[in-house]
C-alpha cells in the first residue's frame, strides 16, 4: 500500500494517541503490582516516560493541524463538536497525572512498596487509572 | 556513612509534586471557566489564533504546575512533611473530583437567564 494513501486515512496524531492508550493499559496493570513486586517499578517508570513523550507529541501534532475547534462557545453543529472542548480539557489530565506519578516514582523507586509510602502508592495508582479512564472517555466522545 | 545518605527518601519533593498536580488541576478548571465566561480572557490566552484559547490554557496549566512544584519543593526542602501527607493527598483527590465536575460542558456553561 502506498504510504501517502495510508497517511490520508490515518492521522499521525491518531497513531500516537492509539499507542498512548495501549501503553496506559500496560501501565495500569504494572501500577497494580507496585505494592507487592518492586521489580515492576523501573519498567513502569520507562513506560510512563514513553507515555509522556507520546502525549506531548499528540498535543504538538493536534495543535499543528487543529482538526477540531478547541472552544465552540455554544456554536456547534453536532454533539461531537459540542464535546470537542471537553476532549481538549480532558486531555490535560493524563499529562498532569503522568508527570506527578513519574516524579513520585523518581523519589521513591523500590521504596514505594514500603508501608509508610501507602499514600504515594495510591497517588500513582489513581493517577494512572484516571488518566487511562480519561483517554477512554475521549475515544467514546470522539465516536459520538 | 555515605550509604546512609544515599538511602534517604526526599519525601518533600514527592509531596510537592502531588501538591503541584492539585494546583494545576484547579488552575485548569478556573481558567476554562473564565475563558468560557469572559471574551477578554479568551482573547488574552489565545496565543495562536488557529488553535484558539486552548493554546494559552495548556501553557497556563503547565506554568502553574512547575511554579507550584518549585515553590513547594523550596519551602519543604529537607523538612519532615509527614504531617502534611494526609492533607495533600485529600486535596489531590478533591482537585481531581472538582476538575472532572467543573470541566463538564453543562456545568461550566450553566447560566440562569
Amino acid at each position: 500500500m502506498d504510504s501517502a494513501l495510508f497517511l490520508e486515512f490515518i492521522h499521525p496524531g491518531q497513531i500516537l494517541f492509539g499507542l498512548t492508550v495501549l501503553l496506559f493499559g500496560s501501565a495500569c496493570t504494572l501500577s497494580l503490582l507496585i505494592g507487592s513486586r518492586t521489580r515492576v517499578v523501573k519498567p513502569l517508570m520507562g513506560v510512563l516516560f514513553v507515555i509522556l513523550f507520546l502525549l506531548l507529541g499528540t498535543v504538538a501534532i493536534e495543535f499543528s493541524s487543529a482538526a477540531t475547534p478547541s472552544y465552540t462557545f455554544g456554536n456547534f453543529a453536532s454533539l461531537s463538536e459540542a464535546l470537542s472542548t471537553h476532549r481538549w480539557l480532558l486531555f490535560q489530565l493524563p499529562i498532569i497525572l503522568t508527570i506527578t506519578s513519574l516524579l513520585v516514582l523518581f523519589v521513591y523507586h523500590e521504596k514505594i512498596a514500603d508501608r509508610q509510602a501507602r499514600l504515594y502508592r495510591a497517588v500513582v495508582l489513581l493517577g494512572i487509572t484516571v488518566s487511562f479512564a480519561s483517554l477512554i472517555a475521549i475515544i467514546f466522545e470522539s465516536m459520538l | 556513612m555515605f550509604r546512609l545518605f544515599s538511602n534517604r527518601v526526599h519525601e518533600s519533593f514527592a509531596l510537592a509534586a502531588i501538591l503541584a498536580g492539585s494546583v494545576a488541576l484547579h488552575v485548569a478548571w478556573i481558567d476554562n471557566l473564565l475563558i468560557s465566561r469572559s471574551n477578554t480572557m479568551a482573547q488574552w490566552v489565545t496565543l495562536n489564533p488557529n488553535i484558539g484559547p486552548i493554546s494559552g490554557l495548556y501553557i497556563d496549566v503547565l506554568g502553574a504546575y512547575f511554579t507550584a512544584l518549585l515553590i513547594a519543593a523550596a519551602l519543604w526542602r529537607g523538612r519532615d512533611v509527614s504531617h502534611w501527607r494526609d492533607r495533600v493527598f485529600w486535596f489531590f483527590i478533591a482537585s481531581l473530583v472538582i476538575f472532572l465536575l467543573m470541566t463538564l460542558p453543562f456545568v461550566y456553561g450553566f447560566a440562569v437567564n
